[in-house]
């Protein structure tokens, strides 16, 4: 496990806009850039919500990723609960 | 000279971004509140303001993270939150002012970071927005990291704060010293929305009466049990210590569930 691998990853796509876009455009390929295990990967390419937050990632690195990904508040919060 | 004007401010982005999502009385005190702090500042006639703040991710990662970093540019430029409702802002800096802070710091055995080269988030850009918005005042944001542990504690923020106060006290310049962030919040956490009213009320009871013995023993896993957003109050014990103990006029506090926190303001005098 390389949490900072995860985070590093969701903090280029809020921050940097061209990591944004080429996030957006081949998320496969973006994913690859990074060195991440294996159940990072999984939720990441899933955007599973519970398990990201699960594994760690910070709050504040976590909805904006979120929000990048098109997911609303109340679908954040419930995913992250549980509740889905 | 002494401070001339301090003040502490919440900067939840909810104020500027989907401000009629609150309640209207919630709304309308907490916006009044903040432009009486922008008369109040301007009549102070302060010639720079220091901010001692917090970020979200801006400038610092896991890469390289500051307890403190003091902005010593000549500018700074923000808001980096295209949805927050704040026009693309260049805020002058005050590089001498700065230097003779981190000298000062340093003198006393406080070695924080600096840079030259600031972004400013909603953090800072809330506040300057409310206060500062068409004037010239420059600002140095000092930068508190209240994101990722270890961070610095309570007493640590208190001393940084006096040695402050103790540098400005003695300085030529008319400054003023603005505290941001808290009360208690969960940004994006499973608590998110939930507000600790109880701890908010002893903390800004604390701050009213200057109590420097409980605001520095304050435990970073109190704050954390109050939520994440919640250690960003550091920058109000910080502030406590550079007025050397000055009471506060407390005046709004509301725990807004649509901007999912405890936000207050308040006003700091050798007299209230």
């Amino acid at each position: 496990m390389s949490l900072y691998q995860l985070q590093k990853l969701c903090r280029d796509v809020n921050r940097d806009p061209a990591a944004r876009e080429s996030f957006l455009a081949d998320r496969a390929a973006f994913l690859d850039g990074y060195e991440l295990s294996a159940a990072e990967r999984d939720a990441l390419a899933a955007l599973d919500m519970h398990r990201l937050y699960d594994l760690g990632v910070h709050p504040l690195l976590l909805r904006p990723f979120t929000i990048i990904n098109g997911v609303s508040e109340p679908d954040y919060l419930a995913a992250i609960r549980g509740e889905t | 000279m002494p401070i001339v004007f301090a003040a502490a401010v919440s900067h939840a982005p909810g104020v500027t971004a989907w401000p009629d999502a609150a309640p209207p009385e919630q709304k309308d005190a907490i916006y009044a509140a903040y432009h009486k702090v922008r008369d109040d500042l301007a009549a102070a006639g302060a010639d720079a303001v220091v901010m001692l703040t917090s970020e979200h991710w801006t400038n610092f990662f896991f890469d390289q993270m500051p307890a403190y970093c003091v902005g010593r540019g000549a500018q700074f430029d923000g808001p980096v939150e295209p949805w927050l409702n704040i026009p693309r802002t260049r805020v002058p800096g005050d590089p001498e002012l700065a230097a003779g802070i981190l000298d000062a710091l340093y003198a006393a055995g406080i070695n924080p970071s600096f840079s030259d080269d600031l972004e400013l988030d909603h953090g800072t850009m809330v506040p300057v927005h409310f206060l500062l918005s068409g004037t010239t005042t420059p600002v140095v944001p000092i930068i508190l990291n209240t994101l990722a542990e270890p961070m610095p504690s309570a007493e640590s923020c208190f001393r940084f704060g006096a040695a402050l106060g103790a540098y400005l006290a003695d300085a030529d310049r008319r400054v003023a010293v603005i505290a941001t962030g808290g009360l208690s919040h969960a940004p994006g956490e499973r608590a998110h929305g939930t507000v600790d009213s109880d701890f908010d009320a002893a903390f800004l009871a604390d701050m009213a009466a200057a109590n420097h013995d409980a605001l520095r023993a304050i435990d970073h896993d109190r704050m954390a049990a109050a939520g994440g957003g919640t250690h960003e109050i550091r920058a109000w014990i910080a502030l406590s210590a550079a007025t050397g103990g000055w009471p506060g006029r407390l005046l709004t506090y509301h725990a807004v569930k649509p901007w999912a926190t405890g936000f207050g303001l308040m006003e700091f005098s050798p007299a209230v």
